[in-house]
């Protein structure tokens, strides 16, 4: 960015967040000493040199707020830096601040926060999603070009398709978790928000690959992301899985999906109708297998070394209660009371143990599909962006918005959400490509040849 | 009615890794509190763990050992609990599938103890309390030191088969090079489950027992807990299960937690750790690099070193002990050896094994009596230097004020006289004044000899050579 479009970045998040609150940590003067510091910067300009990134307030920067939008961890600043930080420095890109996000990352509609709710740009009545609906509202908006989020079980989708963008959760391997507040480890995964294909697949060529930090990352190369999004789709195969399409999709929606798929027959894919039989069990077996493993993922947050810690507390025991007590939102609590009960003594086989017996059978789903497919189209919501307010009673509607997007975090898969089209309301609309394991580059070839056809991404929310 | 007690140990080895099991902070000993910890050790938000192989080949290591089997797939589980020196809430460990199973020891001939499993996981910080500031610190230096637990099947039937087990263990241990396998530093740690059976012979209600810091408190504190239970059935109590401090001052074990309070530790599958297998092409390598076992040392220094079986095992139990011997060997000049093992050997079982005894030393290296300083002693004896009575009073010597034994010989004037001609004027003396004992051996009686020699060794303060001396006698009275 030149030092001119700096300053109009600034101008327009200062502008424009109190409506959105998509930011919940900004610093001007940071922005404009990155856009400084990478002119020193050696070696070759990549694609993301001086281009603004947004950051998911669950990932670690070194000497920057990370709270997980929880006021448990308000105060808490992490002394290192997150492999995809790393690699984002590395490549000159400036971290333009922290992104709202649901407590934890638990939930689909970024009401959840300590720090209020972020609002949709397209209609401020609405949530943008979530849990990363902050990363996705700003990249709506302009507050910035790209975002990171993380994706547990449509954390990234859901929101890109309430706001209209691009959002990708990668293979469950493919980017580093390395200084990712960990919600479920074996289902989390760091994924980029973008206005466009070809900008998400640069900034995941960016961010991806094998990190000797993370354990579960893998040691398979990195695709050519941005030269795959300029291919056509002519003899790509497409499954439409008809569990995707039973009652409770939205109308509108459904007619939006349709249409992409006729546009996809017409430019040379063959499209084919299947079914994946275990679709059904994914919400229940994603809030056993995410809320055990939460359940011990924030056992951490206990007022020893870092975060809230009550101070009338008289016991070691007591200090655990008030400070998780005082510290956690409902949801959290929500999910911790559930991950402990699955995981307790008398209760594992019957929960956790069938859970990942279940998960098994939902990857066999996708495994066999994808014999006969190279990719799946799906919607990624049931409904468009609802009210705020609407669900926060109901948690389990609220659970159950998110039924298109679990499979493929349980699968391990890769998922992209983009925009397909707009309810008559405006709203916009968000269609599901899903890969095999490491098959990013189907996912950008069909998304990109979609996006070239379609306008949608021209179209910007009035603020 | 006899009530058999049941015993079974579980023992914490601290693994002697340059790092720690899953970052790259330094184990390191006695270093500043909170001066060897990181993100990850300190379990901050966001952080991953990574196996360091190291901990992985020394846990092979001691499982092959110990006779077991080596689990398939290597999977890590979460035990999930509370403490404050646990930071991240959960002690990564393994659970249903451990590292090893299914081994035994052989703690005397015939007598083998079986080993259940052996598991590794991340040891916990340690807490410091401080009374006089009403708080407790917590030193996270240790917290994530690799640990290889060792479960034995509850075999033992008295806390001195405990003990002999404990020894044992340690002594393979500490062959295996493994572990500092110091009590005292923590670096060997042990926790006792103990039960009495009853009339019918089934395992009444077990006791665990924490808080074991030495060998000796093993075998004072399941003492205690087996009277205390004996006593209890005996008025016709129960036995509540339960979890049991032992009080080294007090000499007793104090209630800590029931079953009622005990964790529920909600084991599950790390997910940050991927489930890997160890092939079967590694397992027997690591199997052809173990080192050499006591037993197989014993058998070896029966065929090297000609030493009766016993004294082999008795020398070769303890690594130090072994190594002690050997050094001592390799220190003689090579046409001696053949001479002096088996006396080097005796001084060790002997002496040098007593005064371990009475100062309490746990290792022969501690000893001020470094292995040239032996050979040198049974070599001033092997030359007639000095007699072997004379040895005995050179080695307290020469331990008290830590010179070497020519040393100590030269400074005491102790060399022995082997010169029947130095002896000759002294026996002439000796024969004069005592003309009685003269004329009984005229008259044939032997212990008269050893009488005037015994007056001619007070006479030279000892330093006469005795066999000399005998014949210097014979010599003069024989004419």
């Amino acid at each position: 960015m030149s030092p001119l479009q700096v300053e109009a970045l600034i101008k327009r998040i200062e502008q424009l967040n109190p409506k959105l609150n998509a930011l919940i940590w900004f610093s001007a003067d940071s922005v404009r000493r990155q856009a400084k510091a990478i002119e020193q910067l050696s070696g070759a300009r990549g694609p993301l040199w001086g281009v603004p990134v947004l950051i998911k307030d669950n990932i670690c920067v070194n000497g920057v707020p990370a709270t997980c939008a929880s006021k448990i961890l308000k105060g808490f600043t992490p002394p290192y830096d997150a492999t995809v930080i790393t690699r984002l420095k590395q490549a000159g890109a400036i971290l333009v601040g922290m992104a709202n996000m649901d407590e934890f990352a638990f939930g689909s509609s970024c009401e959840h926060s300590c720090y209020g709710p972020t609002h949709n740009p397209w209609d401020l009545q609405r949530v943008p999603g979530g849990s990363s609906g902050g990363s996705a509202a700003a990249v709506a908006a302009g507050l910035s070009a790209l975002a990171l989020g993380s994706d547990t079980g449509g954390s990234i989708r859901q929101p890109a398709a309430f706001c209209g963008v691009v959002g990708l959760k990668p293979t469950y391997g493919r980017v580093s978790r390395y200084g990712l507040i960990a919600f479920a480890s074996s289902l989390d995964q760091i994924g980029p928000f973008a206005r466009t294909v070809s900008d998400a697949a640069a900034l995941l060529e960016t961010i991806a690959g094998f990190d000797p930090n993370d354990s579960t990352s893998a040691e398979v190369p990195v695709g050519a992301y941005r030269a795959a999004a300029a291919k056509e789709v002519k003899g790509l195969r497409i499954g439409i899985p008809k569990e995707y399409f039973a009652d409770g999709l939205d109308a509108e929606i459904k007619t939006a999906i349709d249409a992409a798929i006729a546009w996809y027959r017409s430019a040379g894919a063959s499209i084919h109708e299947l079914s994946m039989p275990n679709t059904e069990y994914a919400v229940p077996v994603y809030y056993i297998v995410a809320t055990a493993e939460a359940s011990s993922n924030l056992a951490r947050f206990d007022g020893v070394r870092f975060g809230h810690r009550a101070e009338d507390a008289g016991t070691v025991l007591d200090m655990f209660k008030k400070s998780r007590g005082e510290g956690f939102g409902s949801e959290a609590k929500r999910r911790i009371i559930l991950g402990t009960y699955v995981l307790s003594s008398g209760y594992y086989d019957a929960y956790y143990g069938n859970a990942l017996k279940v998960r098994t059978l939902i990857k066999n789903d996708f495994d066999k599909a994808f014999e006969q497919v190279d990719c799946l189209l799906t919607p990624t919501t049931p409904t468009a962006p609802f009210k705020i307010g609407e669900k926060t009673d109901d948690p389990l509607t609220m659970y159950l918005s998110d039924i298109m997007t679990i499979s493929a975090n349980l699968a391990g898969v890769p998922a992209l959400s983009m925009p397909c089209g707009f309810t008559k309301s405006g709203l916009p609309i968000g269609m599901q490509l899903m890969a095999r394991p490491f098959g990013e580059e189907t996912l950008f070839q069909a998304g990109g040849a979609y996006e070239r056809a379609h306008d949608w991404n021209k179209k910007e929310p009035a603020l | 009615m006899s009530r058999q007690p049941v015993i079974g140990l579980e023992v914490h080895l601290q693994l002697k890794t340059a790092t720690k099991i899953f970052c790259g902070c330094s184990t390191q000993f006695g270093a500043g509190p909170n001066s060897q910890v990181c993100v990850v050790c300190l379990g901050f938000p966001g952080v991953l763990p990574v196996l360091n192989k190291k901990v992985l080949d020394y846990g092979i290591r001691v499982a092959l050992a110990l006779g077991c089997s080596i689990q398939e797939k290597i999977v890590f589980h979460r035990k999930n609990y509370f403490y404050p020196d646990l930071p991240k809430g959960y002690q990564i460990s393994q659970y249903d599938l451990p590292l090893g199973t299914g081994g035994a020891i052989e703690i005397a001939p015939g007598e083998k103890i079986r080993i259940m499993r052996a598991h590794l996981e991340e040891d916990a910080g340690k807490l410091v309390h401080k009374p006089e500031e009403s708080a407790s610190l917590v030193d996270f230096n240790r917290g994530g030191v690799p640990l290889l637990e060792i479960v034995s099947e509850a075999d033992l039937k008295s806390p001195e088969q405990a003990h002999h087990y404990l020894k044992t263990l340690k002594n393979i241990l500490e062959y295996l090079d493994v572990s500092d396998c110091d009590m005292e530093k923590g670096s060997l740690r042990c926790d006792a489950n103990v039960s009495l059976t009853g009339p019918d012979g089934k395992w009444g209600k077990k006791v665990e027992i924490k808080n074991l810091n030495s060998f000796k408190g093993v075998s004072h504190a399941l003492t205690y807990e087996i009277q205390r239970q004996g006593r209890l059935l005996d008025a016709g109590e129960t036995i509540t299960q339960e979890t049991r401090l032992w009080d080294d001052l007090a000499g007793q074990t104090q209630p800590m937690r029931s079953k009622e309070d005990a964790h529920d530790y909600r084991y599950f599958p790390e997910p940050d750790l991927v489930p890997f297998s160890v092939s079967v092409a590694e397992i027997e390598k690591a199997r052809k690099l173990l080192p050499e076992l006591p037993a197989q040392r014993a058998q070896r220094f029966v065929e090297q070193y000609a030493l009766p079986p016993v004294d082999a095992a008795v020398i070769t139990a303890a690594r130090a002990t072994a190594d002690y011997y050997e050094d001592c060997v390799l220190k003689t000049v090579p046409d001696k050896r053949a001479l002096f093992q088996k006396p080097l050997s005796n001084w060790i079982l002997s002496d040098l094994a007593r005064e371990m005894n009475e100062r309490n030393i746990d290792s022969i290296t501690a000893i001020n009596f470094p292995p040239e300083n032996l050979v040198e002693l049974v070599a001033l004896i092997d030359s007639g230097k000095i007699s072997g009575k004379m040895a005995k009073d050179v080695f307290v010597e020469a331990l008290k004020n830590g010179q070497s034994p020519s040393a100590v010989v030269q400074a005491k004037g102790l060399s022995q006289v082997t010169d029947p001609g130095a002896i000759r004027a002294a026996a002439e003396t000796v024969i004069q004044e005592n003309p009685k004992a003269v004329a009984d051996y005229k008259q044939g009686k032997p212990s008269a000899l050893m009488f005037l020699v015994g007056q001619l060794m007070k006479r030279m303060k000892g330093a006469a050579s005795p066999p000399v001396a005998q014949a210097v006698f014979k010599e003069l009275l024989d004419k």
